[in-house]
Formats: structure tokens, C-alpha cells, sequence
């Protein structure tokens, strides 16, 4: 089969110390799989992480042990087409690349990179999903995986401007901060730009939307294509230096913040020619500064949870702002679900599964250790700064029969956000 | 020369150097094939992230399992680790006749602890290899990772562990010049066995662990 022996090329070229020690060192105890919300939610021991790397790990130890080569003097190599179809569907299918296992492992391994690195030869040897493949052509047909061109970009943002009566300024160079949302928001969530708009009026932040970088989303990060990812932050990117913008605001977007400030680190060196921000720390900015004020009472009687995104969370380290930010604005009964913060359970939706059709059934079920932590403290609302863990939620708690309401933190800060100056101030 | 002293003299020789050139071979060849730095800003101190990471990983879960998040369902797993590691630890480090073998390959010693003390450990030890193998046989994710590989690691470290049980115990009434043997044997079989096998994590550990401590901390998150 000429794409496996591909797919085991590419592992060997991309081989360093780190690999070998990652796979060195791991002593099959299988701990990983309590760790993983697809083992939990199924109970079944396929989904165990570890073997999620099963290509990458055969293709190391059959080329780069002793024992391995040994093996191969007297057993034909090769895989079957069911074993590599099983391989596919581990690492795209079953995985959130959400690195839960990493913090569980008793050796510390690093299995979000391994099952990335995983799914970057696969998409190499051209066994990347259907689904996420044509997302990626489209991305780079179209400027956004779900197909919204530049036109229909701007139909959006007028039909917003005259729907909400916000501004929505494009284009307009030397501001300070280029505003990059993700095509998910621009159709499912669009209220999260015009309260975007509304807080960056509130803050009196000079800012802007790029038409040409106006994609924070990439789901070349999700397919592993490499080339591509770096093509899509690039094309953002360079929006912000023709713009001459201080920094690239990303809004709710999990994997972004993390994908633009690596490969933008790698594209230009640091320091970086402009700042890389998260929503989540620019409404910290702002409340720091005394930009913006948020009323207390704004959702009086409600009791609000955050969800930490794996990508902005555990693998960003936005950990305390939004528990900042939620505690201005519910300081009575904002209630954190456990375990939370960096150990949070993941919703099962993000790297890319939420929009693969094959997992529809499988990231159901990886949703039920949230529904148990969502159970045990019954909250009102669900907060989130990411739009794919918001329509996982969504769909979890329609499928769950859940009475919650899921919002975008954007849209709870601008709902918040004190207009008027205080009676006796 | 007699058995006992081909197992202590030329046979152990001939152990500790496959051990230690493959020991310096594993660890040459990680370092020498190098690592990719991240570029990325950081966004906190990977200095203190390896700190907390080996303050958890080594104190701290391995003890407390119900305090981590991942170990909900199979505590055991994780205590059965903890007990079988720090009570081999224990017994190869601290034990007199051990320090005493040590003395003679390094040409110091150190002060060890009371005889029951190591029996308790060396025990202990025991029982948590015990529940660790029944986890590999019971749990279908144990079945699934056990390999010929992890039954023979599993063995090759029990049998030092059990025969120098018997030798302190004089256990089965055999004759304390065959069990000695034996148990020279096992050790010397250990040795060879570690470089050439996933036991050889007891360095890669600390390669790994580092790893992940500093990446967690340049991300500012809890390692």
C-alpha cells in the first residue's frame, strides 16, 4: 500500500529527540483513557489516547528499535486497509486534540502534539477525511472554510450595521487593533459581533475588520495540512502589516489564538511586528484600564458557569480572565462546574470533529462527562469564549434534553456593559 | 568459580556495562537528535512549570490519585504505581547489603535504613506489581496495552524483588549459597533487560517530564 509507506516516511523525516523519548518512555498503563472524554462517554478501550497514535508509534518503533528491526527481518511489514481506515478514524474522529491526557499521563506526554503530529501524516499521505479535506480547499478557495467570500463577508456586515446599528468599520488602516472573527460567528453567531462592536465603542478602541484577513479559523490545524495552515495565518497576518495595525484581536475562537501566535512567532521571529491578542484579554485590557465598566446585577438570579475551552484554556493559558471577567458580571452566583480550569473535561467538538458528519454520534457521547458536571450544579447559563465548544453545547444540551442557555462571552460582556454613569456618582 | 561468584564477578561486570552503554545510547540518541524550540511568546515561566510539574508528578499524584481529575474511575492504577516505584526505590537505595554492592561499584556509601523497614517496603513493592498486573489482565484497556513486551518487563523486575524476598526470609529451606545465586542471576538478567526495554523509562522519565513541565509553563498553565 503506497500510502502507508508514505504515511511511515513522513514520521521518520519529522523524527527528533523528542519523538523518540515521547514513545520511549511510555509504559503502556493505559491512565491516559481515564482522561479522555470519548473513552469515558463510550467505555470503550479503542479510544484509549495512546493508541489514537498507533500509525506514528508502529512506524518508530518498526524503523527506529532494535527490536523493531529485528521483527521486520522475519515478519512482512504492511498494513491492512482496515487498520489504516481504524487509524483515520481514531486521530480525526475521536480526538479533540484537547490534551486532557497529557496532564493525566504519569510521565508527562505530550499526546495532544503526538496525535497532531499523527494527523499531519496522514493528511501528508493524503488520508485526511473527507470533510475536513474539502474545508481546507474551500478555506483556501474562498477565504473560509464554510465558504463565505469576501462579497458575501460584506453583505453580512451591512446587513449587521443596519440590523443592529452598530459600527462596523472595514479596512481602515492605522488603527490599533485588526479584529479577526471566525466564519462560525459571521453565520451562526453574528450577535457576537455587534457586541463586539458595542464593546470596542464603549472602550473607545480604534479598530478595525480586515476583508482580506477576516478568517481567524483554520482548519488546516484540524486536517494537519501544514502548508495550508501556515498559508491561512499568513494571509491574516499579513492584513495586520498592510494595516499597519498594534495588534490582531481573535474572538471566540478555540484553536486560533494558539495557531496564529506559534506560526506567526515562526513567520516573522520574535518579538512579533504586532501584539496577538484574545478577546478574553482584551476585555481584561479594557476593565484594567477603566475602559469599560460592567454592571453587577446584569444577569441578577442567574446562575452562569464557564466552560474552559482546551484550546484557549489548557492550551493558551487564558485561565484567570474569564473568571474575572464572570465574577464582575455575577459576582453572586457565577459557580464553577469541577474540575475546571486546566483539568476541565472537554466538550468533545473542537479539532475538527464538530465538522466531521462521521463523528455526530460518537461526540454525543463525548459530551456526557459535561452533562455530568453540568448536572451536578444545574446553572442557568453556560458561558464559553469558543464558538465550536458553544455549538457542541448547543447540540449536547438539545440531544440531552437540557434546559441551559449557552452564550458567548462577547455577548454577556456587551449585555453587561454600564452605559450610563452611575445614580450619585 | 562457582555459580554465585560468576553471578556476582564477571557475569555482573559484563551486566552493568550492556546496562550503561545502553543507558548512554538511549540518552545520546534523544539528545543528539535534538527537539524543536517553541517560538511561540511565552506566556509564563518554563522554569517553574518543570518545578511544579516534578513536585506533583513525583510527591504529589502518585499518593493522592482522588485529588487528579483523570483517575477517577481507577485510583488503584495510579497508588499501586506510587507503591511499587518508591518501594523499589527504597530497596535498591537504602537497603545495607545493597548500599553495600553500591559501595563497591562507586567506592562510597551512605547511611540505609533499619532491615524491617526495607522488608515492609520490598513488600510493598510487591503488592503493587501484583495489582498493577491483575489491572493489565483485568481492565480491557490494561488487556489491550499488554504486549509480550510488558509480560516480560513485568517478570524480568518481579524476580529480583521476589528471590531476594526468599534469600532474607530463607524461605523453601533451600540453601543460602543457591538463592543467593539465583537472585545474582536475576539482577544481572535485569540489567541486560533494561536498556533493551520500556524499563529504561526510569531515565527517559525525566527527559519527558521535563517536556512537559516547561512547555505547560511557558503557556502559564498548571503542569
Amino acid at each position: 500500500m503506497d500510502a502507508d509507506r508514505k504515511l511511515a516516511q513522513y514520521y521518520l523525516q519529522h523524527a527528533d529527540g523528542w519523538l523518540v523519548a515521547q514513545l520511549d518512555v511510555c509504559a503502556r498503563c493505559g491512565i491516559c483513557a481515564e482522561a479522555c472524554p470519548f473513552y469515558l462517554g463510550t467505555g470503550d478501550a479503542t479510544h484509549t489516547p495512546i493508541r489514537k497514535i498507533e500509525p506514528l508509534r508502529r512506524a518508530v518503533q518498526e524503523n527506529l528499535t532494535a527490536f523493531g528491526w529485528l521483527r521486520s527481518l522475519f515478519e512482512k511489514g504492511g498494513s491492512s486497509a482496515q487498520e489504516v481506515s481504524d487509524w483515520v478514524s481514531e486521530a480525526y474522529f475521536t480526538c479533540t486534540v484537547c490534551n486532557r491526557c497529557s496532564l493525566a499521563c504519569p510521565m508527562g506526554i505530550d499526546l495532544g502534539a503526538l496525535i497532531q503530529l499523527t494527523r499531519e501524516g496522514l493528511a501528508a499521505a493524503g488520508m485526511t477525511p473527507h470533510s475536513l479535506a474539502d474545508a481546507v480547499r474551500r478555506q483556501d478557495a474562498t477565504g473560509s472554510p464554510l465558504g463565505v467570500t469576501r462579497t458575501l463577508f460584506e453583505n453580512r456586515l451591512d446587513w449587521l450595521r443596519q440590523e443592529e446599528g452598530v459600527d462596523l468599520p472595514l479596512d481602515v488602516p492605522e488603527v490599533d487593533s485588526l479584529v479577526a472573527f471566525t466564519s462560525i460567528e459571521l453565520i451562526k453567531f453574528p450577535g457576537n459581533l455587534a457586541a463586539m462592536a458595542k464593546v470596542m465603542e464603549a472602550a473607545g478602541e480604534s479598530w478595525t475588520l480586515s476583508s482580506t484577513g477576516r478568517e481567524s479559523v483554520n482548519f488546516a490545524t484540524f486536517s494537519g495540512d501544514t502548508e495550508e495552515q501556515t498559508e491561512f495565518v499568513r494571509r491574516l497576518t499579513e492584513a495586520a502589516l498592510e494595516l499597519g495595525v498594534k495588534r490582531i484581536i481573535l474572538t471566540e475562537c478555540g484553536h486560533a489564538y494558539d495557531t496564529v501566535r506559534r506560526i506567526a512567532s515562526r513567520l516573522y521571529g520574535l518579538p512579533l511586528p504586532f501584539e496577538v491578542e484574545n478577546i478574553l484579554e482584551t476585555i481584561v485590557r479594557f476593565l484594567r484600564e477603566g475602559r469599560i465598566r460592567l454592571r453587577p446585577d446584569a444577569f441578577a438570579g442567574q446562575r452562569i458557569t464557564f466552560h474552559d475551552a482546551c484550546k484557549l484554556q489548557r492550551l493558551g493559558g487564558l485561565i484567570e480572565q474569564p473568571r474575572e471577567i464572570l465574577h464582575l458580571v455575577a459576582p453572586e452566583t457565577f459557580v464553577e462546574m469541577t474540575p475546571n480550569r486546566e483539568a476541565q473535561w472537554c466538550c468533545g467538538g473542537g479539532g475538527g470533529v464538530l465538522a466531521s458528519p462521521e463523528a455526530d454520534e460518537i461526540r454525543m457521547k463525548a459530551f456526557l462527562p459535561k452533562v455530568e458536571q453540568l448536572e451536578r450544579i444545574s446553572p442557568d447559563a453556560v458561558v464559553t469564549a469558543c464558538s465550536t465548544c458553544r455549538l457542541q453545547f448547543l447540540d449536547g444540551s438539545k440531544y440531552y434534553d437540557m434546559d441551559i442557555d449557552v452564550r458567548g462571552i462577547t455577548e454577556v460582556v456587551a449585555a453587561a456593559l454600564e452605559t450610563e454613569t452611575p445614580k450619585g456618582a | 568459580m562457582d555459580w554465585l561468584e560468576f553471578f556476582r564477578g564477571p557475569m555482573f561486570q559484563i551486566a552493568l556495562l550492556v546496562f550503561i552503554l545502553g543507558m548512554v545510547y538511549r540518552f545520546l540518541r534523544i539528545v543528539l537528535m535534538g527537539w524543536k524550540k517553541d517560538y511561540s511568546p511565552p506566556r509564563g515561566s518554563a522554569a517553574a512549570g518543570v518545578v511544579k510539574t516534578y513536585v506533583k508528578g513525583l510527591g504529589f499524584l502518585p499518593f493522592l490519585p482522588p485529588k487528579f481529575p483523570g483517575t477517577r474511575h481507577r485510583p488503584l492504577t495510579y497508588i499501586a504505581g506510587g507503591m511499587f516505584h518508591l518501594g523499589l526505590f527504597v530497596v535498591i537505595f537504602l537497603s545495607t547489603p545493597h548500599m553495600e554492592a553500591w559501595r563497591s561499584v562507586l567506592g562510597f556509601g551512605w547511611p540505609t535504613l533499619p532491615t524491617p523497614f526495607i522488608d515492609g517496603f520490598a513488600a510493598m513493592s510487591m503488592i503493587g506489581m501484583i495489582i498493577l498486573l491483575s489491572n493489565r489482565i483485568v481492565s480491557p484497556v490494561g488487556r489491550m496495552l499488554t504486549g509480550l513486551g510488558e509480560w516480560l518487563n513485568w517478570i524480568v523486575v518481579f524476580l529480583p524483588l521476589l528471590s531476594g524476598w526468599v534469600l532474607y526470609h530463607h524461605l523453601f529451606g533451600m540453601p543460602y549459597q543457591t538463592i543467593f545465586a539465583i537472585h545474582m542471576f536475576t539482577v544481572d538478567w535485569l540489567l541486560i533487560w533494561i536498556p533493551f526495554s520500556r524499563i529504561s523509562h526510569f531515565m527517559t522519565y525525566f527527559i519527558t517530564r521535563t517536556m512537559h513541565g516547561a512547555k505547560f509553563g511557558r503557556l502559564g498553565v498548571e503542569p
